[in-house]
């Protein structure tokens, strides 16, 4: 059996020739005990390599947990009393200052920048590979380059006007560049493109408007929110909860 | 057939370099490579509602692909890093909510077939594939952890693409030649394992 493991464990490990592949095909299919062999063969060295997997992840886990700040993690035995009246009073100083710190409201241009670096930091790419000019666009962005990515979506737009989806991420890019006019002119375009159902121009110029924060753009970010919640444009969950809190 | 790397960073570069170096810097390059991305669980939580776990899980297995891709030469580095492992995690992600939704927790799971035994024609593979498939994994697994440390780990090393050469060093073997043939014998053992009641 060892011989046959030896013969399978060399076919495998090597880049074998014509004849030796037809030899092998010829056992497989003429020795079942042969053709029992590899399948073990195989089988073993996947579950082997599965708990290798298992393994690795551990491995992963444990410096996930670490990453994780350790709210209750007690770092030290205070040996005197004093000293726990010593933490009492930072904890309470902690707690009073992070109340002042998290729960102030935010303003309107803090969650128009909150919004956007978490929502904007990556475009979805397609699959397969395919090295297409908006693929390349989506692929600069991705990789932070992104004046780059913005003359490679308006290309697009020179020679496709109508492209939904170029103009879109151009207002994008626009926007995180902090050319906001720019960025509206974008979405004001896409917003009045009838016939698709998943059309977040109006949203996103309330967004560029509540991030450029000029006088009067307030105002006409709110009424853009309540069109959103109004018309359930896409956007309308941040907007109904934006505007609890206008 | 090699593309230029067109998209990779510097630190893209030294990531990929570590984990096509030797087993030490393979590890420091295992772990850099799932720091660096580590916030794509949160990722997977906002952006799928998967819960933190199963974010987690999403997130591991694509590391653990694409460690195997790229040490197998098979990342061409087309796109970035980034942008290459975001595809792997979004799929991860969608095949996650696919068996969530669908509720088909799969009771049995045909693993697929090696890619080493592709290169057989399809009779031959068809008659592997169907034994195989036959296979107990559970039994086998408890069977390899029976197997003891040395022997589990050997087999481990030699699934995960490591050559006898490289075994012989990481696991203080004298020569490539006594790690494959206690590697022969851990085989042996381990189906003598599972064949026995």
């Amino acid at each position: 059996m060892v011989d046959n493991y030896g013969y399978i464990d060399d076919f495998f490990k090597s880049t074998p020739g014509t004849d030796q592949i037809k030899e092998f095909e010829h056992r497989i299919e003429s020795d079942p005990s042969f053709a029992e062999d590899v399948a073990f063969y195989l089988s073993a060295m996947q579950a082997a390599k599965g708990m290798l997997h298992e393994e690795k992840k551990a491995g992963f886990r444990e410096i996930y947990r670490k990453s994780i700040p350790a709210e209750s993690v007690k770092v030290f035995k205070l040996p005197k009393r004093f000293w726990y009246y010593v933490a009492a009073a930072a904890v309470i100083v902690g707690i009073v200052i992070s109340r002042l710190i998290f729960f102030q409201p935010a303003t309107v241009a803090k969650l128009a920048e909150r919004y956007i670096q978490e929502e904007f930091i990556h475009l979805g790419v397609e699959m397969g590979g395919r090295e297409d000019s908006m693929q390349i666009g989506i692929h600069l962005f991705n990789d932070g380059k992104l004046p780059e990515a913005l003359a490679q979506f308006e290309n697009i737009l020179k020679s496709d006007t109508s492209n939904f989806d170029a103009k879109k991420y151009c207002g994008i890019v626009s926007l995180k560049l902090g050319q906001y006019d720019k960025a509206l002119e974008y979405f004001r375009q896409i917003a009045s493109e009838p016939g698709y159902y998943i059309n977040p121009g109006v949203f996103y110029q309330a967004l560029t408007l509540m991030k450029r924060n000029r006088p009067g753009d307030k105002q006409e970010a709110k009424r853009l929110l309540e069109e959103v919640v109004k018309k359930d444009l896409q956007g309308r969950e941040e907007a109904e909860d934006w505007l609890k809190n206008w | 057939m090699e593309f230029p790397r067109i998209f990779l960073h510097s630190a893209d570069q030294e990531i990929i370099s570590k984990l096509l170096g030797s087993d030490q810097t393979r590890n420091s390059g295992e772990e850099q490579f799932f720091k660096t991305y580590l916030y794509f669980v949160r990722e997977g939580v906002q952006k799928y509602s998967l819960n933190e776990e199963e974010a987690f899980d999403a997130y591991s297995d694509s590391i653990l692909s694409a460690i195997e891709k790229i040490t197998g030469h098979g990342f061409e580095g087309r796109s970035s890093l980034k942008t290459w492992l975001y595809q792997i995690f979004h799929h991860k992600c969608v095949d996650l909510i696919r068996k969530k939704t669908t509720n088909k927790g799969r009771i049995h799971q045909t693993l697929p077939i090696n890619e080493m035994i592709s290169q057989v024609s399809d009779s031959a593979k068809s008659i592997v594939q169907k034994l195989i498939d036959k296979a107990d994994w559970s039994l086998l697994r408890q069977k390899l952890n029976q197997l003891g440390e040395n022997c589990r780990r050997l087999l481990m090393l030699a699934a995960d693409g490591q050559t006898d050469k490289e075994i012989a060093v990481l696991m203080d073997y004298k020569t490539a030649d006594v790690v494959k043939t206690s590697r022969l014998r851990c085989l042996e053992k381990l189906r003598q394992l599972y064949k026995s009641p």
